[in-house]
């Protein structure tokens, strides 16, 4: 019990770095990485919105990319066409919305159909397509191919104060203080009853039906919660970059989300947000120094990480950790 | 008042009879014991009062319900659980962890939820083996600790399926002392399915004899011993016609 506590508190100071860590870099560097910093910690928001379902849950979504890119044109077309005062907000909770109503739907009826797992993949995967069809076709609403240009929004308090995020540092801590919301209320979400049933789920789904909990409900508002996350993680992205294109939804960009997840560490919430930020980067970075092969440096960091640690770097990590402890650990955690 | 009657189940596999009209009752406290050689049909009935299996025909009734229609989540509300015959645990949690996903189902207090668990880790003898991951246990510690999720779910009727396979002599004497504990204090009603004679004479528990899907015998442990024709189908007397 000793040990477990000490590890869970370890876990969240370790958290409370990070997120400090970020807070403070604005005070630190300036330039192109106020910039870009916020959408990788949308991407790993995005991480973390595959983490709760593969690593928490057991399931394998193939469709996260489709989720993110329906947040982004929801505040693309929201920005576009509406004159009201509080479009920004609007379009971010019509992101989350419609996103989580998507996945609510498509999981109730996959999941109480008792649909395999690798079957699952496949519908997600075709929910990807479906949604990056529909964004190359309505070209009216849209703009097909070309895209989307969407305005930084600003949020507004009433008429006297309007917070304009068109500058890169509101833009910053805007982002920031959303991530850290939303990250708060997945970690208090896998910590409470509703998560262990979920990691039932994954461990033993035949003996968590056993004991009495209906585990399609269960995957089903999972998944209704990892659309809303990817969703909203989504819609800030659309006003971040101030553009959308089919290609958000694309299933390239939901296996990268998957890669992300897999070297940061699936079984972890913090291990996933990491890898979403730095492998985001280390790509970026990548591309800029050798265009040609940075695909193929990502790919070996992938298959390295994946062969060495079953759990990720995050799993790497804490089984080091362990070993270091006490020399009798078992490990127990990462299968 | 009987907790579970069974009028007429049947159960059939394309053709093939399973369980051929068996009538059954089960008063609340009771123990029973069900033997027979091998595809008598034991399994098919258990899942059959389970909700893993639906019978071809027949009726369920228990605690005044007609459950033949519930499924699997509805019988374990009413208070159904079925211990499977090869352990069938959260082989990466802990074993509090293993137990406590069974009693939050109750919506207890964190106070009434952490005495339940405490409760439950004492009676199955694994209070001090909590921290330890479940793969690690003794594979009659794994039995144990699936009984404790029935007891942590708060279930009536208990359907045990083999409990003591793999124990040793000593795990299988504290196994019989923990059933009869559960019928005799805590008024379970247990059903449970053995192989091991020795352990069926220990819990002096009612005996049915299924053999060939159909009821073959009920009675006590001497009224089944002196049973020409049980001997002959299941302890395999000598003078077997051949």
């Amino acid at each position: 019990m000793q040990n477990v506590l000490t590890k869970i508190s370890g876990e969240a100071k370790f958290e409370l770095l990070i997120f400090l860590a970020l807070a403070s870099i604005p005070l630190v560097f300036s330039g192109y990485i106020l910039f870009i910093l916020p959408q990788y910690m949308l991407f790993g928001l995005l991480a973390v919105s595959l983490s709760i379902l593969w690593g928490l849950t057991g399931i394998i979504s193939f469709g996260q990319a489709g989720f993110f890119a329906i947040g982004a044109y929801a505040i693309g077309i929201v920005v576009k066409s509406t004159f009201l005062m509080n479009s920004a907000i609007l379009g971010i909770l019509l992101g989350i919305i419609v996103s989580a109503v998507i996945a609510g739907v498509v999981g109730y009826f996959l999941f109480s159909a008792k649909v395999k797992a690798t079957y699952f993949v496949l519908a997600t995967l075709a929910l990807s397509i479906i949604i990056e069809q529909l964004a190359k076709s309505q070209k009216e609403i849209t703009g097909g191919w070309n895209g989307l240009f969407v305005d930084r929004i600003s949020i507004s308090f009433g008429d006297l104060l309007e917070y304009s995020l068109f500058n890169d540092i509101p833009m910053y801590y805007f982002t920031l203080l959303l991530t850290t919301i939303a990250y708060a209320l997945i970690k208090f979400l896998t910590t409470s009853n509703f998560g262990k049933i979920l990691r039932g789920i994954r461990e033993n789904e035949d003996r968590i039906l056993a004991l009495g909990y209906n585990t399609s409900i269960y995957k089903t508002l999972i998944f209704c919660v990892s659309g809303a996350l990817a969703g909203f993680a989504g819609s800030i992205y659309g006003t971040h970059a101030g553009f959308v294109d089919p290609s958000l939804a694309r299933v390239l960009f939901s296996t990268e989300v998957i890669v992300w997840v897999a070297i940061g560490g699936r079984n972890s919430i913090i291990g996933s947000f990491l890898g979403g930020i730095l492998v985001a980067s280390l790509a970026n970075y990548l591309n800029s120094i050798t265009p040609e092969y940075w695909q193929l440096i990502i790919g070996i960091v992938f298959i390295a990480v994946v062969i060495l640690f079953k759990g990720g770097l995050a799993g790497g990590l804490e089984e080091i950790y362990h070993r270091l402890k006490s020399k009798n650990y078992v490990s127990a955690r990462n299968p | 008042m009987s907790l579970l009657e069974i009028h007429n189940l049947s159960k059939s596999f394309k053709g093939l009879l399973a369980n051929d009209k068996i009538c059954m009752e089960l008063k609340l406290g009771e123990a029973r014991c069900i033997i027979g050689p091998n595809g008598a049909g034991k399994t098919t009935l258990i899942s059959m009062i389970s909700g893993h299996l639906f019978q071809s025909s027949g009726i369920i009734t228990f605690d005044g319900k007609n459950i033949s229609n519930h499924d699997l989540v509805k019988r374990v509300r009413l208070g159904i659980g079925r211990k499977f015959q090869t352990p069938t645990l959260f082989d990466n949690l802990t074993v509090y962890e293993n137990v406590e996903l069974s009693v939050i189902r109750n919506n207890y207090s964190n106070f009434e939820k952490n005495a339940k668990i405490d409760e439950t880790l004492k009676l199955i003898r694994l209070f001090d083996e909590k921290d330890v991951p479940a793969n690690t246990l003794s594979h009659g510690q794994r039995q144990w600790l699936e009984i404790g999720l029935l007891i942590g779910n708060n279930v009536k009727l208990l359907l045990l399926d083999e409990p003591t396979a793999g124990m040793t002599t000593e795990e299988t004497i504290a196994t019989t002392k923990l059933i009869n504990n559960l019928s005799g204090e805590k008024n379970l009603s247990i059903i449970v399915i053995e192989h091991d004679i020795n352990f069926v004479r220990e819990l002096g528990a009612q005996i049915t004899v299924l053999h060939l899907g159909k009821i073959f015998a009920e009675g006590n442990y001497s009224t089944i011993e002196n049973n020409k024709f049980v001997r002959e189908i299941y302890l395999g007397a000598p003078d077997v016609v051949s």
